[in-house]
């Protein structure tokens, strides 16, 4: 509208010296400078202190360094490594390619970088300057930073600020993709697998351990891996940036789905290495999976045919009650399952299905469902060929990621079920929803855990046996879906009546209504509290210990400091107790400063 | 023919009585203005003829259905019944397109490409074609008003109903939205319009009601209305708002 007058531009602040803004700032009148000095000195001494402890002597970060396969996989066999490979392969690549195909392509000026460049470096010379030469040790002075290595880093961190610098000077107006900064980053850290050199255990001939311990560089069981899944990673990233590109908008709806599969793949056919029995499959799951994938289509078809839409109505209810009679027969668990969402399919067939072009979509999705998780649930109910003596194949990480994961994820809709049902106008299910959020609330988690581990079981009927990490993974799910519900609850009553009003005013049925209108915004304004409560969930599973099972935490505070035998680690708690620390604070922060990115995006053109 | 009848109707809020017997009728391609101060049940009414809320006793007939608590009837209703309020209420998190797609997408299970074009269409038809991509809160009140009317109007409804549609909006903007349903009224579209711009009662309406007190208290021709009301209450009212 104003494209032919010139916008005027507001001044562009001048930085007025560094004495101006020490006086501005930090020295404006006597209180200030006093604060100013004690903080300094506060900041300095602590550092000090924890650099100090860092490298002196007494630590022992071999155990760290050596465990940590332990801590990642716990006792997964080492000959099936290659499974556990494929799973992280798989996971990464699944992000480079949703990565690649939602990118916005922002953009960064070159000069903003390097200030953030220079912000890094001059704290890694802040700690170079502040660590401290020697460290007591029993009384005793010892040298653990020479003055020799200290000058070397200090010149390295002077060069890269004056490169940094002059970078910044001589392109102030460039500007980079925001992506290629983090590949840039992504590429030094493989590459660092390369070269960095960690201690590790040896032992001489006669099997003594060496003292102290060499430092050797990684094996090539994990560098190798590490440099092709970073591979696979960009060609995923190019690959998505292509698509979205050539404007494959069904894209996205495929890489939704491959998120929602690929964990279950894992699990079920990956992870386990399930003794799939070609016969079985042969002659049990293709025969019902085309059988009841041709039963789909022909149900979909006649549906809609003009004589049966009278009776719409009452093939369902018979599907129902054809289910409810199937459930209690002795069959196959697939058989179930599938009567199940057969009774869901011909539910939703009269009102998705209404056109011939969304007819034929509709078979498709249901050909592929069908198909999908007949093979999902054989590999999950096939007996698994991985064997852990004494406890679950699931450890370590491997298990905080998956009870998270998995917590998370059936919670999600559990938890906007509840919160819808508690502010329902219908009283039962108002009644009953409430009761369970609170009920569930009221109670500790560990409680819900003991629970879970030793009282389900009693629930039961007699012969359904759950693995001891579905159980822990199922009460996570209960747990947090109260938890999430409360939250939605907030977000569903922070919506203007008037939006209700709209959705109802242009003919919208409840259900269109709930979907469309009224949870987009109610999510979106609880975004906060979602994610404080997934990081929460997060830290959480380390309490699932207490129910036996080796998480990350229990390996680094039991595990590890027990260690006796061949390397002895007796005693390292500090060490794991640390490492455990930023381990979790790693991917905690990862997640907080995402969800702060996507309520950026959703925020755009709000209100 | 007359394509909205209403016989009797009463409504209470708890023990307040907010609308106290309204019997009229509205004729085909009519504009009906309603007048009068707050509180007198002008939109109150027009509300309970798509059932926004609900009116305890009398009838109320839309194109030859009668509302009731008849989930089919009152969706029927309102697909045919377009609405436009006070304060907007679009869809904040859709752009103007997808707030105008919406329902013909959903509703009347249109294909995308052939509802975009219907909504690009009545973009242009209220003045506003460039502002498709942006969202709701990028627009000024009178764009939103307008993308408002554009997403009733997508529904091809028979029947419009106005609640104070220029109330919330600075006096620059009430020019722009009332141009559009002028536009729209000179169409041949059935439109009851709940407002206080009685320029355009005097302009546009084939008939001007006044309410006041939940009751209807003057119905009209607005020449008539205006110079030669029948009823001491509608004198009065004129008094204070000309």
């Amino acid at each position: 509208m104003q494209d032919n007058q010139t916008i005027e531009q507001p001044p562009e602040v001048q930085f007025a010296g560094i004495s101006r803004w020490l006086k501005e700032n930090l020295f404006s009148s006597i209180s200030s400078s006093i604060l100013t000095l004690l903080s300094v000195t506060a900041v300095v001494s602590t550092f000090r202190s924890i650099i100090g402890f860092f490298i002196s002597p007494e630590r022992e970060w071999t155990a760290v360094t050596y465990n940590l396969q332990l801590y990642m996989v716990q006792a997964y066999p080492e000959s099936d490594f290659m499974r556990v490979w494929i799973t992280v392969g798989l996971l990464i690549s699944l992000l480079g390619l949703s990565w690649g195909f939602n990118s916005l392509k922002e953009k960064v000026l070159v000069k903003d970088w390097c200030d953030g460049l220079l912000k890094g470096v001059s704290s890694f010379l802040f700690i170079i300057l502040v660590a401290p030469s020697t460290v007591d040790v029993e009384g005793v002075s010892v040298e653990v930073f020479n003055s020799n290595t200290r000058a070397i880093c200090f010149g390295i961190g002077v060069v890269l600020i004056i490169g940094i610098y002059l970078l910044r000077k001589t392109s102030p107006k460039m500007e980079i993709v925001k992506d290629r900064i983090s590949f840039l980053y992504l590429a030094l850290l493989v590459s660092s697998i390369w070269v960095i050199k960690v201690p590790t255990v040896t032992f001489t001939e006669s099997n003594e351990r060496v003292d102290p311990d060499p430092f050797l560089p990684l094996a090539s069981t994990t560098t190798i891996p590490w440099t092709v899944i970073f591979g696979f990673m960009v060609v995923a990233y190019l690959t998505g940036s292509f698509l979205k590109t050539k404007g494959r908008n069904s894209m996205s709806r495929i890489i939704l789905s491959s998120w929602i599969l690929a964990p279950l793949v894992i699990v079920s056919w990956i992870y386990r290495k399930p003794d799939f029995g070609m016969s079985n499959i042969l002659t049990q799951d293709i025969p019902i999976a085309v059988a009841f994938s041709l039963l789909g289509i022909v149900a979909i078809k006649t549906l809609n045919s003009d004589k049966v839409i009278p009776y719409q109505k009452y093939v369902t209810y018979g599907m129902l009650a054809l289910t409810a009679v199937v459930f209690f027969l002795p069959v196959l668990r697939q058989l179930k399952l599938l009567f199940l969402i057969t009774w869901l399919l011909v539910s939703i067939a009269p009102t998705v299905a209404n056109s011939k072009e969304s007819a034929r979509n509709l078979s498709i999705v249901w050909t592929v469902t069908v198909f999908i998780l007949i093979l999902l649930m054989r590999g999950a109910s096939s007996e698994s060929l991985i064997i852990v003596p004494g406890s679950s194949i699931y450890g370590g990480f491997t298990l905080t990621w998956l009870i998270a994961f998995f917590g998370i994820a059936i919670s999600f809709p559990f938890g906007v079920v509840l919160a819808l049902g508690r502010t329902s106008k219908l009283p039962i299910i108002r009644i009953i929803c409430t009761a369970v959020i609170e009920l569930v609330r009221s109670v500790p988690f560990i409680t819900w855990l003991f629970f879970g581990s030793v009282m389900l079981t009693l629930f039961l009927p007699k012969g359904v046996e759950f693995d001891e990490v579905l159980r822990a993974i199922v009460v996570t799910a209960i747990f947090s879906s109260a938890y999430l519900a409360e939250n939605v609850r907030g977000g569903l009553q922070s919506i203007n009546n008037g939006q209700f009003e709209a959705a109802d005013a242009v003919g919208l049925s409840t259900l269109q209504r709930i979907t469309l209108i009224i949870m987009p915004q109610a999510l979106r304004a609880v975004i906060p509290p979602i994610v404080s409560q997934v990081i929460s969930l997060f830290k959480d599973t380390s309490l699932v210990a207490i129910v036996g099972l080796f998480d990350l935490l229990y390996i680094g505070s039991k595990v590890i400091p027990n260690q006796s035998q061949g390397a002895n680690f007796l005693g390292t708690i500090q060490e794991n107790i640390l490492f455990c620390a930023i381990f979790y604070w790693l991917f905690t922060y990862s997640f907080a400063r995402r969800s702060m990115k996507i309520e950026k995006r959703l925020g755009l053109g709000e209100r | 023919m007359s394509i909205i009848k209403s016989v009797d109707v009463k409504k209470w809020y708890g023990d307040f009585q907010a609308l106290k017997g309204i019997s009229m009728d509205v004729a085909e391609g009519e504009v009906l203005v309603i007048a009068g101060p707050s509180g007198s049940g002008k939109s109150t009414f027009i509300r309970c003829i798509n059932r926004l809320e609900q009116h305890q006793d009398g009838q109320i007939f839309v194109d030859g259905i009668e509302l009731t608590n008849d989930l089919k009837n009152i969706e029927a209703i309102r697909s045919e019944v377009g609405m436009v309020f006070q304060s907007f209420n679009l869809f904040p998190h859709l752009t103007v397109l997808q707030n105008i797609t919406l329902a013909p997408i959903w509703v009347r299970k249109k294909s995308k490409t052939e509802a975009e074009e219907k909504a690009m269409e009545l973009l242009e038809r209220v003045g506003i074609p460039e502002q498709a991509d942006k969202f709701p809160g990028q627009l000024s009140g009178g764009q939103q008003q307008r993308v408002a009317i554009a997403r009733a109007l997508a529904m091809e409804p028979k029947i419009m109903l106005f609640d104070e549609p220029t109330s919330a909006l600075d006096p620059e903007m009430i020019k722009e939205v009332l141009d559009v349903m002028k536009e729209l009224a000179k169409s041949g579209m059935t439109m009851i319009v709940v407002t206080h711009e009685m320029g355009f009662a005097k302009e546009v309406a084939d008939r001007v009601m006044l309410f006041d007190d939940g009751q209807l208290v003057e119905e009209n021709t607005p020449d008539e209305f205006f110079n030669n009301p029948k009823s001491d209450r509608t004198k009065l009212f004129l008094s204070q708002i000309l």
